[in-house]
């Protein structure tokens, strides 16, 4: 079956497609009366465009005179104000010079209120209490105290077996 | 492909030095050589006079008033202008939140398109039906394929130029021009199908 080109059409009287697509659409055009139907369109519409668009929105005579009077009278007023550019620069320096001194006189004359500003100091994380006892062995010196934590701690002067998922028996 | 804006960019270019020496006949002659084009693209975009008129002052009171910022090495001056209109345009339809077109031309009361005129009763017809289908189908295209258009035929611009002014890459504003005329084409689906059957082609080939 035929593959129409009716999609390039419009590129293809606009001049805008590649080598190898114009080739492919002039040997289409050379037997489908369809897509030569659909270029009769697309050229008259072209051929509209260009004759009709450049007479598109003339003005009148009126219509200028009027916008020349309106433009005439805007340039005889004064431009928006604006400040020159060393203007500029000197203004930029002086904001600078206050920023700085405001900056080290408040750590010269007010230390307190500057450290009490700053953020505070780093705290260890606390130790997430697990749900899960975790069976540790703990040292000689300390198995007669009982430490406040939040593992679980689990004496027992025997060795403990290596970990195993069975039941470990107690004789 | 014919130029509708003056294309003797020296003349302009010796009407700016003397503008920029305080010669306000300069201005004048500026925008006699100037303002038609520039009104003409405003009107393609935006299809609203008043908003166009705006637009062509606001254009030339600021070109005027910065001419010594034009620099003929990043290109010509009726470029610079365009640029300018086109992003004017841009800002006058966000002001406008509302349709891009007047409700005036849209039911056809108010504004009369101005066709050419014509000393020929039957021409002056035939032209001005001519124009009103040409704003119709212009009003069925979304603001950024009628810039589109109305650069590339309207002004006559070739795809970098007008990249250049739409801020694009060149294949974009192809796309553009494109995408305007396959749309302008289903508006106008109807003289297709007539067409076909004027050739005697099925319609069920596409």
């Amino acid at each position: 079956m035929r593959k129409h080109v009716r999609h390039l059409l419009a590129g293809y009287v606009h001049g805008t497609l590649s080598p190898r697509q114009r080739r492919q659409v002039a040997r289409h055009l050379a037997d489908c009366p369809a897509c030569r139907a659909a270029l009769i369109s697309h050229e008259g519409i072209m051929r509209d465009l260009r004759d009709g668009l450049p007479a598109f929105g003339q003005p009148t005579r009126p219509q200028l005179a009027q916008m020349w009077a309106v433009i005439r009278g805007r340039l005889a007023q004064p431009g928006p104000t604006r400040l020159p550019m060393a203007g500029l620069q000197v203004l930029g320096a002086a904001f600078g010079v206050l920023i700085t001194a405001a900056f080290s006189l408040s750590v010269l004359f007010g230390g307190t209120a500057y450290v009490a500003a700053a953020p505070p100091p780093p705290v260890p994380a606390e130790i997430r209490a697990t749900a899960t006892p975790i069976m540790t062995r703990a040292p000689e010196s300390s198995r007669t105290q009982l430490h406040a934590s939040p593992t679980a701690i689990v004496y027992n002067s025997e060795p403990i077996p290596a970990a195993s998922p069975a039941p470990i028996a107690r004789w | 492909m014919n130029r509708p804006f003056p294309p003797d960019e020296t003349a302009l270019h010796a009407l700016i030095a003397r503008g920029l020496r305080g010669d306000q006949e300069a201005f004048a002659a500026l925008y006699q050589a100037v303002a038609p084009g520039l009104y003409r693209l405003a009107y393609s975009i935006l299809l609203h006079p008043e908003d166009s008129e705006d637009v062509v002052q606001e254009v030339l009171v600021y070109a005027f008033r910065n001419l010594k910022n034009f620099d003929p090495a990043r290109g010509t001056f009726r470029m610079w202008l365009y640029t300018i209109t086109v992003s004017r345009c841009r800002n006058a339809r966000r002001r406008r939140w509302l349709p891009t077109v007047a409700l005036q031309s849209l039911i056809g009361l108010g504004h009369e398109p101005r066709a050419p005129e014509s000393s020929n009763p039957e021409a002056a017809i035939a032209r001005k039906t001519a124009y009103e289908s040409l704003e119709r189908a212009m009003m069925t295209l979304s603001p950024r394929l009628r810039e589109a258009l109305a650069l590339r035929y309207g002004q006559g611009l070739t795809y970098r130029e007008m990249a250049e002014i739409l801020d694009c890459p060149q294949k974009t504003a192809e796309s553009r021009v494109r995408l305007a005329h396959e749309a302008l084409r289903g508006a106008m689906a109807g003289f297709d199908e007539s067409l076909l059957e004027e050739l005697g082609v099925a319609e069920g080939g596409f």
